[in-house]
């Protein structure tokens, strides 16, 4: 029952990642292929205070938040001004720059050894160390995560952000500053991918770099395609069926070695199967025309 | 030249050159407010560069736009656009996947509502706001004709009512100045005449258009002055009956069609 709390614990990570994912990448078209950058910041971010400044772990969770949010303004900065492809290599390229810091800064994070020992989340006097006892957590921060975004959606905020995927010169001519409202989405995403970070770190309680590679950005972007880029009921379902479906793999009799990389196997042939038949996804609404 | 009121948009010495070549020289030319102006020249004589420089898509190399007594160089496309610069496309671009009369309510300003934090608290003065714009909104499109479409995508309208729609919301954002790039072109007779309507009733509200147009029949039938350019040059400016006779304007531009067509 332990592993079957686990993966549900795992999927609502993920949909935390991928509703917030899909306001930059599906309701603003911002291709942001970098999110495992922001996923490590803040894991690291809340690991390293709680243990080297003893701080309280829910203190810190918040904490990461905030740096995820100064990141990922400093990088929407950056890039946001980048059109379409170059934007998804910068982004894609801070994930790399992120991942070989965590790697080689080893006074602070360890390097590959990794940061053992992160004290679980607790309420009251319960410590929250078992996947059961983290499940609630977590559902708490779905359903805050999908609130938001569907509120930020259904705003008039979420229609100049759809607007600017559509057209941003024509945004732009009316009277909004484009660069702005990128910075902002971007910087949001980049805050609830960083607590969805922490919450992992907290959760496993070991943390090394391995888990933060720049390829989980295009499972996080999987996701939300798979699920339909502008749905966020989309980006629920995608990101509980690419949690639960590699799973299942585990139970068909093939070998660990085998599985691992049949994995990422069945991640391409997904990718290739939306390409050919629901370009939209699942629940996308997007029409070709 | 001027006819009546006062000035609205002055365009001063514009210049502007493409990697050498010389797109626009010393454009100068004052619109008043309520007048309609249109804007023709060849392919290439620099209309549309115009429309960008003003409405801050591009940077001059020299020169100035001045808009209300405000002098718009150097700005952001946004702030010009606060500023009281309207302008559609001559691709005619609409929001494809938002509904009409959502591409109609994104023209409408109402900064207060449109932050974020707004967003996450949905106020009441958000809910207050997007009602006055559903109501505006739909006004608009009813006087467009479109209000029956208001629910379809944008991407399911026919390439006039996408002209018409691009229309409506730039109406909705209520610029001072507007700038309308080609907003006959590829229109059928009845759309084009709904089209004339709109542009005539924009200049009765005190408004200042200034369009681009080929058709010289059209811009014969509702502009108050026309403005010729030829390989980036004012050749001619002036009310329709004098810029159509001057021999300037016939050599470069109706003269040459007559030779292409020949």
């Amino acid at each position: 029952m332990e592993y079957f709390y686990h993966i549900l614990v795992m999927a609502g990570l993920y949909v935390v990642i991928t509703t917030s994912l899909n306001l930059a990448v599906g309701f603003t078209g911002l291709p942001a292929m970098g999110h495992s950058a922001f996923f490590l910041v803040g894991a690291y971010t809340s690991a390293l205070l709680a243990l080297k400044a003893g701080l309280s772990p829910w203190f810190t969770l918040f904490l990461s938040g905030v740096m995820g949010w100064s990141v990922g303004w400093i990088v929407g900065i950056l890039t946001v001004r980048l059109m379409g492809d170059f934007l998804a290599l910068a982004t894609f390229s801070f994930a790399v720059i992120c991942h070989s810091i965590a790697n080689n800064w080893s006074e602070l994070t360890r390097g590959p050894m990794g940061l053992p020992g992160i004290p679980s989340l607790s309420f009251w006097n319960i410590e929250i160390d078992t996947s059961l006892r983290f499940l609630p957590v977590v559902v708490g921060f779905c359903i805050m995560a999908v609130v938001i975004s569907s509120r930020i959606v259904s705003s008039p905020y979420g229609r100049i952000l759809q607007g600017i995927r559509e057209g941003e010169l024509v945004v732009f001519s009316l009277g909004l500053n484009v660069l702005r409202y990128k910075r902002q989405i971007f910087a949001f995403s980049a805050l609830c991918v960083a607590i969805a970070g922490a919450l992992y770190a907290h959760y496993i309680t070991f943390i090394d770099p391995s888990s933060f590679t720049p390829m989980e950005s295009f499972v996080m972007l999987l996701m939300v395609v798979f699920g339909g880029m502008g749905s966020l009921s989309g980006s629920v379902l995608g990101a509980v069926l690419l949690v639960v479906i590699p799973e299942a793999l585990r139970f068909t009799g093939i070998p660990g070695e085998v599985a691992a990389p049949l994995r990422q196997v069945l991640y391409g042939g997904i990718l290739i199967g939306l390409v050919l038949y629901r370009p939209q996804g699942l629940l996308g609404t997007f029409r070709w025309k | 030249m001027e006819i009546g009121g006062k000035i609205n948009l002055s365009v001063q010495n514009l210049s502007i050159a493409f990697d050498g070549l010389q797109a626009l020289t010393a454009i100068s030319f004052d619109v008043t407010r309520g007048s309609i102006t249109a804007l023709i020249g060849s392919n290439g004589a620099g209309k549309t560069t115009i429309f960008n420089l003003i409405s801050g898509f591009l940077k001059p190399d020299s020169g100035s736009v001045i808009v209300a007594g405000k002098n718009l160089m150097g700005k952001r496309p946004d702030l010009i656009g606060s500023l009281g610069v309207g302008r559609t496309f001559q691709d005619c671009k609409v929001f494809e996947q938002l509904s009409v009369i959502d591409n109609v309510r994104l023209g409408i300003r109402d900064r207060r509502s449109e932050t974020f934090f707004s967003a996450l608290l949905q106020s009441r003065r958000l809910r207050e706001a997007e009602k006055f714009k559903t109501i505006r909104s739909l006004e608009l499109l009813d006087y467009a004709g479109l209000a029956d479409k208001r629910n379809s995508l944008a991407c399911d309208l026919s390439y006039g009512q996408r002209k018409l729609l691009e229309i409506c919301r730039v109406r909705a954002f209520d610029p001072q100045v507007y700038l309308l790039d080609e907003p006959f072109s590829g229109l059928f007779p009845d759309m084009a005449t709904r089209m004339s309507k709109v542009i005539k009733d924009l200049r009765d509200n005190e408004k200042t258009v200034v369009f681009i147009e080929h058709d010289m029949e059209v811009v014969r039938g509702i502009a108050d002055r026309v403005i010729v350019l030829d390989f980036g040059r004012l050749i001619a400016d002036g009310a329709p009956e004098s810029v159509f006779n001057d021999p300037a304007v016939l050599e470069a531009y109706l003269g040459g069609l007559v030779n292409y067509a020949s």
